[in-house]
Parts: C-alpha cells; structure tokens; sequence
C-alpha cells in the first residue's frame, strides 16, 4: 500500500481521458475489423482491405468518444470529491447520469433523461463490481488474522 | 451488444407472424416469382427481383422501422448479380426445408433467451449488491458514512486537522477511493463491523486513520458504535478518541 501517494484528484483526469481512448480504440479496432471482414465482397484480399479500412476510419472515432465520457466522468467525479469532501460510490454514479445527461444535451431533455439514467446504471454496476471484489478481498483478510486478538491494540483507550 | 440481439429477436418474431401474409399477397399479385414463399428470413439478403422491391417496401415499412427498407434496397442494388443463384438455390427445398428451418430458428432464438436471461440476472445480481451497499442502514458505507459525520464534528479533531475535513477508503490501482477496507465478524453471537478510513484537513500534511468498531444492537438489529478514533500517522504521533462507549 502506498501511503504517502500524491492526491490523485485533478492527476486522475487526464488518466481516466488516456485510458478511456485505448480500451475506446482497442475494443473498437477489433470490434470494426470482424464488421468490416464480414461486410466486404467475397475474395480474401478485399476482405482484409476492408477490414483494415473500417479500423482506420472507426477505431480513432470510437477511441475519442470513449475518451469524451472518460474525461467528463472524472472531471465531474473530481469537482464532486471537492464538493462533497468525501470518497463513496455516489460520487461515481452521479457523475456517470451527469455525464450521459450532459454529453445528450443538445438532443433535448427527455434523451438526456435516458441517457442519464443508462449512465447512472451503467457505472452502478461498474461499482457493484467493486463492492464484490472488496468484499472478498475482505473475506481473505478475515481468514487470514483473527479478530480476538486485535482490541488489546487500541492502547489509547484502555482507560 | 445486448440491445442489438434484442432488437434483433424482436424484429425476427414479428417478421414470423407477418410472414404467412406477406408470402400470400406476393403469390397472388406476382405468379411468376413464387421463389419468395421459401425466402427462410426476410431482411438481409433478399433475393426478390427489383418489380418486388415497392410493395416489398411497403409491407416493410408498415411493419418495422424506416431505415431498415433503406437498408434493404440497397442490398438489392449490390446484390443484384447473383440474384439468380440464389433464387435458384432456395427453389430447391422450399417444401421441405420449412421444419428444418423451424428447428434452427427456434434453436437460435433459445440461445438469444438464454444470452438476454444471462445477462439480465447478472444485471439484477449487481444492481442488488449496489443497493443493499448504498441504502441499507448495516452496510459498511452507512456506517462509514455516520462515522465521518461523528468524527468531522468532532471539536480536537477540527484542532488537529483544520476545517474542511475529507475522508476517503483504500486507494486502488486507478486512483479511486471509495471502496473502505472493513471487516465483519461474529463475538459473542452478535456482529461486529471493524472500519478503516482515512482524513484529511486543512493542515498540509498531516494524515490521520480513523479506526471504528460498531456492535450490532440487540433489540433494534442497527449497529451502534463501540469505539472511533483516530490516528495521526504523521511524526508527532497521537490518539484522539472520539467515542468509546466500551
């Protein structure tokens, strides 16, 4: 555990934006290349010719929209840590429905709804994930060290 | 993904109920082009001859969206050179092929059930998780969240810190913090929740851990602290107790 870790806050932006374009670019690349493979004329070599030109064209545009919600996320995730002055899965989904509402903004106020609420269940979930694997890391803990023997240590309160 | 096959299974059972109808209407109004009656699915790859494509479109729009006949009439216009084959290839089982087909349709649609009711537990399973996590008053972030509420309006606390106090959990790998390390047990048939956070105040440099235990009330089934105290981690060391109700 690192504990003298510089405050991750405005740092994690440009984080969040970086890493939201690759797996944007990544996961769109192959996405576009099977797409294109399968919707080309017969003939192997236009096959992979137009493989190749779907990801050229698409997978930097996936990447870039991923790396807008990315960005956003965080940027709003940060300003409501600032806020809020406190850490916890809320500030997480709220950003997320902030973001989907802000980036549907100009397609009127019921898509922003929508896409809200789609981002605010989709980064709920991303949480949930979360929440399950700190709970079992959390088991292992308890496995490991017994708890009957730790309030001896609270040596300031044995007044 | 997940959208995709549903609108996809959608579409496919409304074409199967319109489909009678359809193949009917065509038989009648064009004898010469009875090929259509074996069509197995009818969007992707039509093989209908071009004189088709309006009322084809018609029926079309009447049933689904716009952009697919858009879509459809495109296809035609390329694939129009081995319109012929096709047709050809399709004259052959059309009697026959109909239970097969049905068999392979309905195989696919099982998997398309099972893949939609798959991901839909799994959706609901962590939807539950998040909501036990976030409203139930023994979760482990109810308690932390009383705990920060406890030791923010605490008097030494602000004197050691300084005012706008903040607190977050264990650092992943990503920067985030929200997730705070805790620990549940069993003592003497009841349960007990150990927490593990960490604050920060206005004074540069200066960190504390905040450590919490909360014992499950008898009668009312709420956690109610034991002790919170703090710790500050940097040189001159020392304790504040906040609570001890020991």
């Amino acid at each position: 555990m690192e504990e003298y870790i510089r405050e991750p806050c405005p740092w994690r932006i440009v984080d969040d934006c970086g890493g939201a374009f690759t797996m944007g670019a990544i996961g769109g690349g192959v996405f576009q290349a099977v797409k294109g493979f399968r919707n080309a004329p017969a003939g192997i070599g236009y096959r992979l010719r137009s493989g190749a030109n779907a990801v050229r064209v698409r997978a930097p545009q996936i990447g870039g929209s991923f790396a807008v919600w990315g960005g956003l996320f965080s940027t709003i995730d940060c300003g409501l840590v600032r806020i809020r002055g406190k850490e916890d899965p809320w500030n997480s989904i709220t950003s997320g429905a902030m973001t989907g509402a802000i980036l549907a903004a100009r397609s009127g106020p019921l898509v922003m709804v929508g896409s809200a609420m789609m981002g605010g269940i989709l980064l709920a979930l991303i949480e949930g994930v979360g929440i399950l694997l700190t709970r079992y890391t959390a088991q292992q803990f308890q496995n490991a060290e017994d708890p009957s023997q730790l309030p001896p240590k609270d040596r300031g309160l044995g007044l | 993904m997940a959208y995709n096959q549903i609108v996809r299974a959608l579409r496919r059972s409304l074409q199967q109920k319109y489909r009678a109808t359809q193949v009917g209407y065509l038989v009648h109004t064009h004898r010469t082009v009875s090929t259509v009656v074996s069509m197995p699915t009818f969007h992707r790859r039509t093989e209908a001859p071009i004189s088709l494509l309006p009322t084809l479109c018609c029926i079309n729009q009447a049933n689904t969206a716009r952009c697919f006949s858009v879509d459809f009439r495109l296809r035609n216009k390329i694939s129009s050179g081995d319109r012929d084959k096709s047709v050809s290839r399709f004259q052959g089982g059309s009697p026959a092929s109909s239970a097969a087909q049905k068999v392979k349709n309905a195989g696919r649609d099982f998997t398309y059930l099972i893949v939609i009711l798959v991901g839909l537990g799994v959706t609901g399973g962590l939807l539950y998780v998040v909501f036990q996590e976030l409203f139930s008053s023994s979760s482990p972030n109810k308690v932390y969240g009383k705990a920060f509420n406890i030791v923010k309006s605490n008097p030494e606390v602000i004197g050691a810190f300084g005012e706008p106090i903040k607190c977050y959990g264990e650092t992943t790998r990503r920067g985030r913090r929200q997730q705070v390390s805790h620990m549940e047990f069993q003592k003497d048939g009841l349960k007990h929740l150990r927490l593990k956070f960490y604050i920060e105040g206005s004074e540069p440099g200066l960190k504390g851990t905040v450590h919490s235990e909360s014992k499950e009330n008898v009668e009312t089934g709420k956690y109610e602290f034991r002790y919170i105290f703090v710790e500050i981690d940097t040189y001159p060391r020392r304790t504040i107790v906040v609570e001890d109700n020991r």
